[in-house]
């Protein structure tokens, strides 16, 4: 048996503008004392990191369960590179432990990055699609950062899929990414595809992105991550909007 | 050559611009302008501006700089800022375009654009016509709330001084070892099917009796060795367009290996092509990135400065694993060639529809030309027509024709839906 490093988690939610919901929190690993991610993933090396990998998931639906009740608790959660590949029940012991905790698939939605996808695109899709009937949802993490986003696309449809930092940053003043982006809001929206505009920092990025229709926002702006809490957020703007700001979920002592 | 580059944006007036307001706004820009050497223009409508500044790099980021800080407007978005070749408004100290949405609604073509000076249609087919256009049909355009003005339609300008072509060389000599090289080249056309006019010829490598080349070329996989051959290729390939007497572009397959030797073999191919009579601007290098390696900001870089020297640049395999969005904001092509996955059959396919509308939203907000490639059958062509693609190039508009340039393309196929 492999040693593992301590951790915890802290959470951050994604908001729906259109519903005045928060509609799911992403866990992100931290340090036993809100350590950075780093601090704790440095620790590893292949091949424990990816037993760690499904263990991290099992933590973080326990804790998120533990601090929030699982009503109407969804969770993003993020996969390792390689993880399906190496480990292909990687994905149903996540499930057993969402039921564990008495939280549906429907609940669960998995992020992955493009260039780990692209490493092994038949695999991945053919894992994906074997778990889609559970009701499981997937996001595609970083889009836009790499080459393969769009022949990504061609071949597996997400559920969602969450912007790059690298083309949210500054939108409001720069030409290129906003046409990227535009584009891409196009696409999703021929596919069904969600768009969430992650890392948003600034009120001029937020409101671009509202002036195009978007709806999911994560980011500072709204709510940082909270360590072992699932934080509510504040709306940009809210007194001229009628939603109020709401903490979903009751937060941790 | 002096270093050229152009920056576009656009921006929302903060307050009323009547006539007055905007001839004084002109008065002053022609001024500080012409002292700077920056030429350009600038249109306005319904509150929103779009605007074009050329000229040496420094000078038109400090004006870029100043003018962002200006009070009059605000959401400002810079759309492009690139190295060029030459001015596109050269006798512009700042040519000045006012139109109501009424004349934009009205107007066919744009020569109103000027009100009747017909100086639109006289603007090279650049990125900037592009640009223009795309703020035409309502791109870029940002307005603030409550700021409405009238525009009454009138304008003044001058006429844009045609570009003098480019200059004579003597002609580079050919690469050690490689001047006995089996190989010669078939030319493809890639159609408007618009205008019907043949925009450029690709050069596709094959072997001395027309075939596939890749027996001849397989033995030549060092970077070193693939640079000395892209280097032999395209001399090769600019000779024989020039003695088949092309007119159009050429289009030269680029295969990106190392990113060293990347700027000395551009710089070569520009040689090669001035050598026999090509102008700035005729040569396009499609570049195939897929085997690159090293650092790709810098590859970017180089593409951005070659640009400015007078080359083309499109993206080959645009939606490969290898080719995605992120080159549009690193290269800042001037077109893009779909990958073959994309397109193979999209009149069925409501994936590869769904992206390619997405692909062509935002090739025609930054005035780049999208080139459906690879077309095999006229019910692809039909789909990207009707999706308001013009260029294509695949067989079942024009095959390659072995060491000959096909005098036209006389396609009629279906009409867009």
């Amino acid at each position: 048996m492999i040693a593992l490093p301590p951790f915890s988690f802290a959470f951050q939610p994604i908001y729906d503008m259109a519903s005045g919901q928060i509609v799911s929190q992403e866990a992100l690993v931290r340090g036993p004392a809100g350590e950075s991610a780093y601090s704790v993933l440095s620790q590893l090396t292949a091949p424990g990191i990816y037993q760690f990998d499904e263990r991290l998931r099992a933590a973080a639906i326990r804790l998120a369960a533990e601090i929030g009740g699982p009503e109407a608790l969804h969770l993003n959660l993020n996969l390792m590179p390689r993880s399906l590949e190496v480990s292909p029940s990687a994905l149903a012991s996540t499930l057993e432990t969402a039921q564990n905790c008495g939280l549906s698939p429907e609940s669960i939605t998995i992020e992955i990055t493009e260039s780990e996808i692209i490493h092994d695109i038949e695999g991945f899709v053919a894992v994906a699609n074997e778990y889609r009937g559970t009701g499981i949802q997937y996001a595609i993490d970083d889009f836009g950062a790499g080459y393969a986003g769009l022949y990504l696309l061609a071949e597996f449809q997400p559920d969602a899929l969450k912007l790059d930092r690298q083309l949210v940053a500054g939108i409001e003043r720069d030409g290129p990414r906003q046409a990227i982006v535009r584009g891409v809001l196009r696409t999703c929206e021929d596919l069904g595809i969600d768009v969430i505009a992650e890392g948003v920092e600034t009120e001029a990025e937020f409101s671009w992105f509202r002036s195009e229709g978007v709806d999911l926002f994560q980011g500072y702006l709204l709510a940082r991550p909270g360590f072992e809490q699932l934080p509510g957020v504040a709306i940009p703007g809210t007194s001229a909007r009628p939603t109020p700001v709401v903490a979903q979920l009751p937060m941790a002592a | 050559m002096s270093e050229l580059m152009h920056l576009i944006y656009s921006s929302a007036a903060t307050q009323q611009f009547d006539r007055d307001a905007l001839v004084h706004l002109l008065d002053r820009a022609r001024k500080t302008n012409s002292e700077l050497n920056i030429s350009g223009m600038l249109l306005y409508i319904d509150g929103s501006f779009l605007q074009v500044l050329e000229g040496a790099p420094d000078q038109v980021e400090a004006l870029f700089d100043r003018i962002s800080g200006d009070p009059r407007h605000s959401t400002v978005v810079r759309i492009i800022s690139e190295p060029i070749a030459k001015r596109t408004f050269s006798d512009w100290s700042m040519g000045f375009a006012e139109v109501s949405a009424d004349d934009l609604n009205e107007v066919d073509g744009l020569n109103d654009f000027f009100t009747g000076q017909a100086c639109f249609s006289e603007l090279g087919p650049g990125r900037t016509k592009k640009l223009l256009h795309a703020f035409k049909s309502g791109r870029w355009r940002s307005r603030i709330e409550g700021v409405l003005p009238k525009a009454p339609p009138s304008s003044a300008s001058e006429h844009p001084e045609p570009a003098s072509p480019g200059v004579s060389a003597s002609p580079p000599p050919g690469t050690p070892g490689l001047d006995a090289l089996p190989v010669s080249f078939a030319f493809q056309p890639i159609f408007d099917v618009t205008s019907h006019t043949i925009s450029s010829y690709e050069a596709i490598v094959c072997d001395e009796a027309g075939g596939s080349a890749d027996a001849v070329l397989s033995s030549y996989t060092s970077t070193e060795q693939s640079g000395l051959l892209q280097r032999e290729l395209h001399l090769r390939a600019v000779a024989l367009a020039a003695k088949l007497g092309l007119q159009t572009g050429l289009t030269l397959k680029y295969a990106a290996r190392g990113v060293e030797e990347a700027d000395q073999l551009m710089s070569a191919t520009l040689e090669i092509a001035r050598s026999h009579g090509f102008s700035n601007n005729q040569v396009t290098l499609e570049i195939d990135q897929r085997e690159l390696v090293g650092d790709s900001s810098w590859f970017a870089s180089v593409i951005q400065k070659q640009r400015g020297l007078g080359l083309r640049f499109s993206i080959d395999h645009f939606g490969d694993a290898r080719s995605g969005l992120s080159l549009i904001d690193a290269y800042q092509p001037d077109s893009v060639a779909l990958n073959k996955n994309l397109v193979a059959n999209i009149e069925t396919h409501g994936t590869r529809q769904a992206i390619v509308r997405g692909v062509i939203q935002t090739c025609q907000d930054l005035g780049i030309d999208l080139i459906a490639k690879y077309v095999e059958t006229e019910a692809e062509v039909a789909w990207f027509r009707s999706e308001g693609v013009d260029l294509f190039q695949g067989t079942v508009i024009a095959p390659p024709t072995f060491e000959a340039l096909l005098p036209d393309v006389r396609y009629s196929g279906p009409v867009a839906a």
